[in-house]
């Protein structure tokens, strides 16, 4: 039985080419060749590129709680790139729709399983199609490891070929993909932002991950979360639940759908971004804008520092955000805005109630008349120094907010599936997964449960169409779990490996959080009580809650977290008694809806970073008839450290926490992004 | 008390306990409140056959019989949003507003059984020890049962409504996603509800059937709603499956 080798999508094609250096064709133009004819095929045919693609999801039919699909985006028909041999007015028969369409798994346990199996079948397809044209037999995907840290390529960059129009013989490339727009929604800069889960970044801190998932229903937080429910997912039942994303699908899954997705920039301007830098040491200074009503205005920090106090921040300059220390008191009439960071940037129009800005917000729009911006500090110096010690500046730039229809094909998983970079993408997902299991010797789940699928609970098994009749091939969590030793139709084994399964490319020391949940791991066997890494529900309790159905605006939203003086209590003793283990705290995000896919939540607590996560999905989680019962997406952040600094700082003792969440993206017009409710939870010992 | 602090503890062992006591009174408790005297006028429809029965079934038990069937087949079904609620709420608020969710649910039903007792009265007058209007019934239950109406309440019965976590509105919020989470249950399986109650004889076993029908249906995920046959057998096929991969091949991955 041959084993086949995936292979790295830039160092082992050249650096990502369709040509290596003596000519021949490398394995990401066999990829483009055959992806050409998958291509050619009409959407009623099983076996066609657009088949495929809605295996995973798609916005043609049955458009959850209407009872129609889409007239405008993101049905399929307004996708410009997709050609007319697709023939989207002839859908498959509907026993094929129905067996096949919308398979996608996520927010469960069976995210890694699904997407090994769906990749297995996609790649034998491509492999006879590859071969029949003249191609390697031995072809297998690529994988794009956008984390990889060699330093002969920019690996976190889409390699070349898919930014390329044409083939190499001048035809179309069919890797190439217009929908496309990069995390600065720039077509030209398809690229990941790498960096620690301290920053909006991507990384494979997952992979220090030691448990696959937690073994209770409804899934608890516990000490083994680092993002969500440990690496793999939380246990799905009856029902699939809004919660339950694991590491390594929270990051870098998510957020690499989302940066590379993305939301096309040029098209939120008018005459494209204007940008403007505002000084420190000046008043209220005119962008010479002005602004009329209606007009939606996003302003957006882009580069610079300044401070309004140079001894704050330990002399340290900061962003738009302003000082992350200092809060202006609200009787302190002389900055524009009280209650919000010092330091922060804060705009008015035609000289009228200041607003604060931030990293980014819209303009109001209620009234006309000309735009200005300046820092929010002490304008008169009726405290101090006023101005006259202000130090730096900073550039903004401003842009009219866009539509949906610009969100990139990344962005959602009903339409992810039609970029052909997904594959590469999720190759790599796959490669995490094998490299966590060979080399970081973790186990899968031995629950029966996750072994026979969602069928152990009746659901539906996973298929795969293998030919034009639409012939399926069934198949079991438990049959995917080692890539050398696969059961693929018929009973028929299949194997494959990757030539790169180091355990981590970038995050090559474990997180603090996971070295806090190896401790604690090592205590509870040095204590011989396996179960204190198990949390029940007697064990986990919200001891925190905001108001509910909070609307998020573009740029920055405060909501204040009110605490139970119990709860409080509890978590406080357990901060301060010797004798016990301290409790883990979470942040969760309940009920977040929306359609903005392509869009990154920045979390802080008391102006402090707590966590990032990326909105993949969140459109099809929201729709009332969805699995998800229009539930939408729910996240979870630890914010043990925040509460733990607060405690040392004897300042736990607080009626309420102060949340600010920011997107990344402006709203696009018409779009809103809801959370159900911010709650604090503790899950402790 | 310690079956409250059961419940408080442990909702799911607490509500399938609770659920299997009720069916036990049900079954072997007074006739009345299964409502099995229904059939005693031979004389017709009348102001006296309708007070004759009215006697023998006063209208609250009745209604006593009614809410206690209701918790017996339907108290299951709640587990999981109960589940929801516990997460959500403040720890020592977990048992009241569980209890809140269910008496709204329950107040829904409640007030359905009003115009659905009256039919089943009417019937007894109209066509006493017929199994005509269970035979309507059944066949109106058949038509909803594969109607995309029908498909729209049991999705909407999946959604989960978030609750305030203090004050009184916590306490409000959960007496009214009770409320209506009864509503897209009562709309889902009213027909289902009523055949066994018009049945002259074999109810409990009815009952039971529509119980597990019930219970199923609600497993199933939301669908797109639309006419079509689907016996929503995910009960079913869970317990087969589980039987195959717990006790014929622990361990082993199914086909």
């Amino acid at each position: 039985m041959t084993t086949f080798s995936r292979k790295n999508a830039w160092s082992a094609n050249n650096g990502g080419q369709f040509t290596d250096a003596k000519g021949g064709y490398t394995t990401l133009y066999w990829y483009a060749k055959g992806v050409g004819v998958l291509k050619s095929r009409p959407i009623s045919d099983p076996t066609s590129w657009w088949f495929y693609a809605a295996i995973h999801g798609q916005y043609l039919t049955d458009y959850f709680g209407t009872g129609s699909a889409p007239t405008g985006y993101p049905n399929w028909k307004q996708i410009t790139s997709i050609p007319t041999a697709a023939d989207l007015d002839s859908l498959p028969q509907p026993r094929q729709m129905a067996l096949f369409w919308n398979q996608c798994q996520h927010g469960t346990w069976f995210f890694p399983p699904w997407h090994r199996g769906y990749l297995v079948a996609l790649e034998n397809m491509l492999r006879g199609i590859i071969v029949g044209l003249g191609g390697p037999a031995d072809w297998a995907f690529p994988y794009w490891n956008y984390l990889d840290q060699s330093p002969d390529y920019r690996q976190n960059y889409i390699p070349p070929a898919f930014m390329l129009t044409e083939l190499p013989d001048g035809s179309p490339n069919p890797l190439y993909c217009p929908e496309r727009y990069g995390p600065y929604g720039n077509p030209s800069q398809v690229c990941l932002v790498v960096g620690p889960s301290t920053t909006t970044s991507i990384n494979d801190e997952c992979q220090w991950d030691t448990a696959y998932h937690d073994a209770t229903t409804p899934g608890q937080l516990g000490p083994g979360n680092i993002f969500g429910f440990n690496y793999g997912g939380q246990k799905t039942g009856f029902s699939h639940n809004n919660n339950g994303f694991g590491d390594l699908e929270s990051n870098p899954h998510n957020f690499t759908h989302s940066m590379v997705g993305g939301l096309k920039g040029q098209e939120w301007s008018q005459d494209g971004p204007i940008t403007f830098t505002v000084q420190a040491n000046l008043p209220w200074q005119s962008v010479e804008m002005n602004i009329q009503p209606g007009l939606i205005l996003w302003i957006a920090y882009d580069s610079g520092k300044w401070t309004a106090d140079p001894h704050d921040n330990a002399g340290q300059l900061y962003d738009a955000n302003g000082s992350p220390t200092v809060m202006v008191p609200s009787g302190q009439t002389s900055y524009p805005v009280t209650g919000v960071p010092m330091g922060a940037l804060v705009g008015r129009v035609n000289g009228g109630a200041p607003f604060l800005i931030e990293d980014g917000s819209v303009v109001p729009n209620d009234v006309s008349g000309l735009l200005e911006l300046c820092i929010n500090d002490d304008l008169t110096g009726a405290y101090g120094a006023g101005l006259t010690d202000n130090i730096g500046a900073i550039t903004v730039y401003l842009t009219t907010t866009p539509t949906e229809e610009y969100e990139g094909l990344m962005a959602d998983p009903g339409t992810a599936g039609l970029d052909p970079v997904f594959f590469l993408h999720h190759a790599n997902i796959d490669r995490m997964w094998c490299a966590w299991n060979v080399t970081g010797n973790n186990a899968n789940p031995t629950d029966p449960d996750w072994l026979a699928g969602p069928a152990a609970n009746g659901n539906s098994q996973f298929a795969m169409p293998l030919d034009a009749a639409g012939t399926p091939w069934y198949y079991t969590p438990g049959e995917m779990q080692d890539t050398m030793h696969l059961t693929y139709y018929n009973g028929a084994p299949y194997s494959y490996t990757y030539d790169d399964l180091s355990l981590t490319s970038y995050s090559t020391t474990p997180p603090p959080k996971a070295v806090l949940a190896q401790r604690m791991v090592a205590m509870a066997a040095a204590a011989n009580t396996p179960n204190a890494m198990a949390p029940s529900g007697s064990q986990q309790e919200m001891v925190g809650a905001s108001a509910t159905s909070i609307v998020l605006k573009s740029g920055t939203t405060r909501a204040a977290v009110k605490f139970d003086s119990a709860g409080l209590r509890t978590v406080v003793n357990s901060f301060t008694n010797p004798a016990t283990i301290p409790d883990e705290m979470y942040l969760v995000l309940e009920n977040v809806t929306g359609t903005s896919n392509s869009n990154i939540l920045s979390v802080y607590v008391r102006n402090k970073f707590v966590g990032a996560v990326s909105l993949f999905g969140i459109r099809m989680a929201s729709m009332k008839n969805s699995s998800h019962g229009g539930s939408g997406l729910t996240y979870t952040f630890n914010i043990t450290s925040v509460v733990d600094e607060l405690n040392l700082a004897d300042r736990l003792d607080v009626a309420a926490l102060y949340v600010q969440i920011r997107t990344k993206n402006p709203l696009p017009k018409g779009s809103e992004l809801t959370v159900g409710r911010i709650s604090i939870y503790r899950s402790g010992q | 008390m310690k079956l409250l602090r059961q419940l408080s503890g442990s909702p799911q062992a607490a509500i399938i306990s609770i659920s299997v006591i009720i069916w036990v009174i049900l079954l072997t408790g007074p006739a009345s409140l299964g409502l099995t005297h229904c059939h005693v006028s031979a004389a017709g429809a009348s102001a006296e056959s309708l007070g004759m029965l009215l006697r023998m079934n006063p209208l609250s038990s009745q209604l006593v019989g009614w809410g206690l069937m209701v918790l017996a087949m339907m108290l299951p079904k709640l587990i999981i949003p109960i589940q929801t609620i516990r997460l959500q709420s403040l720890k020592r608020h977990r048992l009241l507003q569980s209890l809140l969710f269910v008496l709204g649910y329950l107040a829904t039903w409640m007030l359905a059984g009003i115009p659905l007792i009256s039919l089943i009265i009417a019937s007894n007058l109209l066509l006493p020890l017929s199994y005509g209007a269970a035979a309507v019934a059944f066949g109106g239950a058949l038509i909803w049962q594969f109607s995309p109406l029908k498909q729209r309440f049991l999705n909407r019965g999946h959604e989960h409504q978030l609750l305030s976590a203090f004050g009184w509105r916590a306490f409000q919020d959960a007496f009214t996603y009770g409320f209506r989470h009864g509503l897209w249950c009562v709309g889902a399986g009213w027909l289902l509800m009523l055949f066994p109650m018009l049945l002259p004889e074999g109810h409990t076993v009815a009952m039971l059937a529509a119980t597990v029908i019930m219970l199923s249906e609600h497993l199933e995920n939301p669908r797109f709603p639309r006419w079509e046959f689907n016996p929503r057998l995910k009960l079913l096929r869970y317990m087969v499956t589980q039987f195959k991969i717990r006790v014929l091949h622990p361990g082993f991955p199914i086909r």
